[in-house]
């Protein structure tokens, strides 16, 4: 079961990331200010901390920065409301893993969560993932299905493994692009969907059984 | 009105010349005049008295003049009038000689006769007993009158000399300050910053008057403008939180749906909302941007930049039957690679939906001396030359995209952002097709924002 500290002072957007999550199986602790926060994640332990970057008596940034300080690596979400020009990079360099603007949909919140609760699978520990008649080994960068070999492009596999290294959590459009190719935008056009009808192409459209799944309006997920 | 102001300019320069001119006419007069001061009444006057010397010097050949002066002496006649006011001088004490060589023969002298103060034209006559007879005018109104005219041209002259410098001046000054009148009431039609002012010198009250007027126009429709943008960047702000609720809720009702219909019209509420909230976004980005707001900037290759974006948006084109060409060489820059990036998104996406027709999409990135040049270049219908100047407003559509999906504000955001690195943003037709130009400064003065502050206030 995985514990997640929410450090929010607002208790409309606690709430409801709190029902959100807890309906998903989490069990959440509430801090509603950064003093409170900053006492409870240092002492006790967590799997993931969300935390508002504006927060009264300790801000966010201040917040994280103690906290990694300490030697704290709970992976950290930070919320921000500061919506408009890019500043993620701020929260970044304070030592969060990840970054996201109010308001956001839950979807987005949930798959980033799951995201950060499960760390992309180390190459040592496993370098063929196996789903379903689908192998992928990680070293040669051979992907198999059926035991038939598929001619994926580079940027096809770059988007199958990091699928799989998430898989059954649906990832969004622009998590995937960030994580793909770096870049947070937004773009106006269906392009990322231009990217994953390639993938299926290959791996999904020879074969009966599809694995990747499309989440209207939130993204992908592959599952067997 | 380039046409009305040039013609002014004429009239004030041809005016200026006119005043020069006629000051050196006055001006070559006088010098001339002091050489030689003969008036045509001086002229006149010497003649005269050339004529009565010689005949003078007949009689006194003839042995009369002797006689005759004894006469003039006895009677203590000084002033011998030969036809109009000649005089014969006896003894009327020292002459003080003023000019020698008037005239040939002929001097100016200085003389006091009935202790009042004269100026004479004299001639000296020597008789043939050896003495001398000096005789003449008495000249001094016509000196005086000479000095006079002499002095009232040089005043002339120095007046016409001081009115035309002082005009030249004037106009030159007068000319300076419409000029930086006309030039920022150009810059801010064009660049369309309303926050310029015209400065108040304090000095002409006219230009002082008229520059308070504009500065107060552009102040009232500066104003009018950011209220008109606060008020819809307002709106998107606060419709975007209930919007994000009503999306969540959607979700939530879709999970629970199994009616196919309903699921299907939830979807299509849902991508509504979605669409709604990608203009709010786009919307407030932009309006953080213009306002200012700071965001971080790191160095970072554009060229590299320019690969990714050919690498996400490659399938797409292909999908189109269009191939991206990518000539770029390495460029290193100081921006917001995010924005940075944001904005070469949009502009192939734009390049995408409006050049759909061509066969392909060339983007290039150079270095020109201490800017960053990023062009694109599509080979579609390109634009009417009249919407050019459009397109990057907020919600503008052109004429042949009515149709196509998107914000309207694909291209305001590329703008805001291009001038939040300090760059320029150019639209041109290449026949066939667009071309694109961003020039952004390679150290862009970005400030860093200061953000421990700003959230320490907050």
């Amino acid at each position: 079961m995985a514990r997640i500290l929410l450090i929010e002072d607002d208790r409309e957007v606690s709430s409801f990331i709190r029902k959100g999550l807890e309906e998903q199986g989490y069990q959440l602790e509430n801090a509603e200010n950064g003093e409170d926060g900053l006492f409870l994640a240092s002492t006790e332990s967590f799997n993931a901390i969300i935390l508002d970057r504006m927060l009264p008596k300790v801000d966010g940034i201040k917040l994280l920065k103690a906290l990694r300080s300490l030697g704290n690596k709970t992976p950290v979400l930070l919320l921000s409301a500061m919506a408009t020009v890019d500043d993620r990079v701020d929260g970044l360099q304070a030592g969060a893993d990840d970054y996201l603007t109010k308001p956001f949909s839950f979807r987005e919140l949930q798959a980033r969560i799951s995201v950060l609760l499960r760390r992309p699978l180390s190459l040592a520990e496993e370098h063929v993932i196996q789903m379903d008649d689908l192998h992928v080994d990680t070293l040669s960068h051979k992907v198999c299905r059926q035991g038939q070999a598929l001619e994926l492009k580079p940027t096809e596999y770059r988007i199958l493994l990091f699928l799989l290294q998430h898989r059954g959590e649906v990832i969004s459009r622009t998590l995937l692009l960030e994580q793909i190719w770096g870049y947070h935008f937004d773009p106006q056009t269906n392009v990322v969907d231009v990217h994953i009808s390639k993938l299926r192409n290959k791996l999904d459209k020879p074969y009966e059984k599809q694995l990747i799944h499309t989440v209207r309006g939130s993204g992908y997920k592959i599952e067997a | 009105m380039k046409i009305r102001v040039s013609i002014s300019r004429i009239g004030i320069l041809f005016s200026i010349w006119l005043l020069t001119l006629v000051a050196l006419i006055v001006g070559l007069s006088v010098v001339q005049n002091h050489n030689t001061p003969l008036s045509a009444d001086s002229y006149f006057l010497t003649n005269f008295l050339k004529t009565s010397h010689k005949q003078l010097q007949d009689q006194a050949k003839a042995g009369t003049l002797i006689k005759q002066f004894e006469e003039w002496r006895r009677g203590d006649i000084l002033h011998y009038r030969l036809k109009t006011d000649v005089i014969t001088i006896g003894d009327i004490g020292k002459l003080n000689i003023l000019d020698e060589q008037f005239a040939p023969n002929i001097m100016l002298a200085k003389a006091r006769i009935n202790d009042q103060s004269k100026i004479l034209m004299v001639s000296k006559l020597v008789l043939p007993n050896q003495s001398t007879l000096t005789y003449g005018f008495d000249y001094t109104d016509h000196y005086r009158a000479e000095k006079m005219s002499f002095w009232i041209r040089l005043t002339l002259f120095l007046t016409l000399c001081v009115g035309a410098i002082g005009g030249l001046i004037a106009s030159t000054y007068i000319l300076r300050r419409i000029r930086s009148i006309n030039e920022l009431c150009e810059d801010v039609i064009e660049g369309g910053n309303l926050d310029q002012r015209i400065p108040v010198r304090g000095q002409e009250k006219e230009f002082d008057s008229l520059a308070q007027h504009i500065n107060h126009m552009l102040a009232q429709v500066s104003d009018t403008v950011t209220a008109v943008k606060s008020v819809s960047d307002n709106i998107a702000h606060d419709l975007r939180t209930p919007l994000t609720r009503m999306r969540n809720m959607l979700e939530e009702t879709r999970c629970k749906a199994h009616d196919p219909d309903t699921q299907e019209a939830l979807d299509r509420a849902t991508d509504e909302v979605d669409h709604l909230l990608k203009v709010f976004n786009a919307a407030l980005n932009i309006a953080a941007l213009e306002a200012g707001k700071p965001h971080n900037s790191e160095q970072f290759y554009l060229d590299d930049m320019i690969h990714s974006a050919t690498d996400i948006y490659t399938p797409l084109a292909e999908e189109q039957g269009q191939e991206i060409v990518v000539f770029a060489k390495p460029v290193q820059l100081q921006g917001n690679p995010n924005l940075i990036f944001q904005c070469v998104s949009n502009l192939l996406e734009n390049a995408f939906k409006y050049a759909a027709c061509g066969d392909r999409i060339e983007i290039s990135v150079s270095e020109v001396k201490a800017y960053a040049l990023l062009q694109i270049r599509d080979y579609g219908p390109g634009l009417p030359d009249e919407e050019l100047d459009h397109i990057t407003r907020r919600f503008y559509r052109s004429q042949n995209g009515q149709e196509k999906s998107g914000t309207g504000l694909g291209l305001s955001l590329v703008q805001a952002i291009v001038k939040a690195h300090q760059g320029t943003l150019s639209i041109e037709n290449a026949q066939p097709g667009l071309k694109i130009s961003v020039k952004i400064p390679l150290q862009s003065q970005t400030k860093r924002a200061k953000r421990e502050s700003a959230v320490a206030v907050e």
